[in-house]
């Protein structure tokens, strides 16, 4: 059973009483276990309405829940967690159970975020090991496995199609006893990897920085790997000159997710190069001037290739 | 380079005897290409029964009326002359290659050099045919060669006569001259 | 025979009737190529010249072709470029080996008596080569 620590400040003296005596009565009926701890080590704060105004707002911006007691005539603020003193224990119950559950979804949430780019992260250490010898294996979707060795990736047929349309995810790596069987195709890693990265969390990659400029280095073969929508734009935003992330789906004209899962498919698979700020302000690139006629003519030509191809 | 005057707004297809570059437009042109296929006599060079010697026609339409017009060259070196009249005010250029062909790499070279003066800069997009067929190399080592050269330029694996494959390369040179006209923001 | 072959044995052939065309008043030189630009056989043009003049002749016989198909017109018989101090005229040679003849000419050629020439040199050409 999950244990969480509550803290309570600036209630009235019955009011903490109260409080501290309810947590024994609900002691094993609740979906966590409760144990009072100082504000430093807390979980969760317990804090009269506007006693301590600068301290629930320290609180809250550490990303922590804060239940706000109001006294039974005072109206219902706008926040989350809210109970109404004198305390009744079925309502302290039914609340702490809320919060337990919130905390309990949230930290679900960051470790499948997390497990998402587990394989992902793996995979461009494993990529960047030049020597490593052996093989090295992992989960695809729930049933499937990715075998790396050989400077190539293996895995059945089924696997390949699951990781190209993103309908299966990779999972970290660990070294493997064995080889891959005789039926694994072989396949480049390179590709592999911009699957991995071309269906990745629609968020910026760990090991890509929000204040750091990109420029595509060399062109996916789209005509191997397929293209989605915006991936052809994107790239061809990214080769003209370095870009920061946030920048970049803004010029190509997309949502700042698919800018990002271009961002992680093309380092992947060794097709980005970094700058800082000040290399990428100095930066040359080939820029026509902008004509109005013209570049409407071109966004015609481009929007009619979409309709028939 | 012509932008809008006069309307014209050309895209040539080039690169070796046999890439596909007829079989290109006639796969993307809305209506029969104009072609100036004869009879090959050299089948010891190649063993295609026909060949370009002019040049190959063919239109996209847009929406409000205006024409994308797509010209083909002959592949051969002795029509070198045919290269320039056509390219010449061309918006972009596409290079059908055969990953098959012995000295592909060396082909890509002559005619990227012929046409880069020719075109606006970076409006050039590779298509490499044949690439899963034995023997063939892969779109790496074009890539390779060209960033050697200091050229970042799409290499994509395509069958010329796919009219999909031929979008997917017209629509490329299309967003690489998209995103070249676009307004600068200060950095 | 192969198609090697066939430009060789004919460049023999074409000899004679070329030199009677070179002794037209005004024509510079001529020469005899296939529809695929190749030189079979040329009079007074050095060789260089002459596979200039194969391959660009060529383009503009298949040219004509086209413009002639596209005009709903027969097939293409003939094409003259004119400029100021003289002409090309493009004309085909009938036959299965598919050929076409490039004169050059100079001002003082007489336009009637130098395509009248040609068309002769063409006939005979034909009749020559493929009999």
């Amino acid at each position: 059973m999950q244990t969480l620590r509550i803290c309570d400040i600036g209630l009235s003296i019955d009011a903490s009483l109260a409080f501290h005596s309810m947590l024994k009565i609900v002691d094993g009926r609740s979906l966590a276990s409760w144990q009072t701890s100082d504000a430093e080590h807390a979980d969760v704060l317990l804090v009269q309405a506007n006693s301590n105004p600068g301290a629930l707002s320290a609180w809250t911006s550490s990303g922590r829940p804060a239940v706000l007691v109001i006294d039974d005539r005072a109206s219902w603020p706008p926040a989350p967690f809210v109970l109404r003193y004198p305390f009744r224990v079925m309502q302290l119950l039914s609340l702490l159970d809320s919060v337990a559950e919130h905390l309990r979804s949230r930290s679900t949430r960051v470790a499948s975020e997390g497990a998402a780019w587990a394989g992902a992260v793996s995979l461009r250490h494993l990529m960047a090991q030049t020597g490593e010898r052996g093989w090295h294996i992992a989960h695809a979707g729930d049933r499937a496995f990715l075998w790396v060795g050989d400077a190539h990736a293996y895995a059945l047929p089924a696997t390949l199609q699951g990781l190209r349309t993103g309908t299966m995810a990779l999972g970290a790596f660990s070294a493997a006893a064995d080889p891959p069987p005789a039926a694994a195709l072989r396949c480049a890693l390179r590709d592999v990897a911009w699957y991995v990265g071309a269906h990745g969390p629609a968020e910026l990659a760990p090991w890509l920085r929000p204040d750091t400029s990109y420029r595509l280095r060399g062109w996916p073969d789209f005509g191997r790997l397929g293209t989605a929508p915006h991936l052809i734009e994107l790239a061809a935003t990214a080769a003209l000159r370095p870009h920061l992330p946030a920048e970049l789906g803004e010029r190509a004209g997309c949502a700042p997710a698919d800018a990002y899962r271009f961002l992680a498919a093309t380092s992947l698979a060794g097709l980005l190069t970094s700058f800082t700020r000040a290399e990428a302000i100095e930066h040359p690139h080939n820029v026509a001037p902008a004509r109005g006629a013209w570049t409407r003519f071109v966004a015609d030509l481009r929007r009619h290739l979409l309709r028939v191809a | 380079m012509s932008a809008l005057g006069g309307g014209e707004f050309k895209i040539v297809f080039t690169g070796p005897m046999g890439a596909g570059k007829t079989s290109a437009i006639a796969a993307v042109s809305e209506v029969t290409p104009v072609a100036t296929e004869v009879a090959n006599s050299d089948l010891i060079s190649h063993t295609k029964a026909s060949t370009t010697v002019g040049l190959d026609f063919g239109h996209i339409t847009l929406a409000d009326g205006q024409v994308v017009r797509l010209y083909g060259t002959p592949g051969q070196a002795r029509f070198r002359f045919m290269w320039e009249i056509l390219g010449r005010g061309a918006a972009g250029v596409i290079v059908l290659l055969d990953a098959t062909q012995p000295g592909a790499l060396v082909q890509m070279d002559l005619f990227v050099d012929a046409f880069l003066p020719l075109v606006p800069p970076g409006a050039i997009v590779i298509g490499l045919g044949r690439t899963t067929l034995p023997g063939a190399l892969g779109s790496d080592a074009f890539a390779a060669r060209l960033d050697a050269r200091g050229l970042l330029v799409p290499v994509f694996s395509i069958d010329a006569r796919q009219p999909r494959d031929v979008f997917l390369l017209v629509r490329t040179l299309a967003c690489i001259l998209e995103a070249q006209a676009l307004p600068e923001v200060a950095a | 025979m192969s198609p090697q072959r066939v430009r060789r044995a004919s460049r023999e052939l074409a000899r004679q009737p070329l030199e009677t065309l070179g002794s037209v008043t005004g024509v510079q030189s001529a020469v005899l190529f296939s529809a695929d630009g190749f030189e079979i056989a040329a009079h007074a043009a050095d060789s260089a010249a002459a596979r200039r003049l194969a391959a660009i002749g060529s383009s503009l016989a298949a040219l004509g072709s086209a413009i002639s198909a596209e005009a709903g017109l027969h097939e293409f018989e003939r094409s003259t470029i004119e400029s100021k101090d003289g002409s090309v005229t493009i004309m085909r040679v009938e036959g299965e080996q598919a050929m076409s003849l490039a004169v050059v000419a100079g001002r003082n050629a007489l336009l009637g008596q130098l395509l009248w020439a040609t068309r002769q040199c063409c006939q005979e050409l034909a009749r020559l080569i493929h009999q």
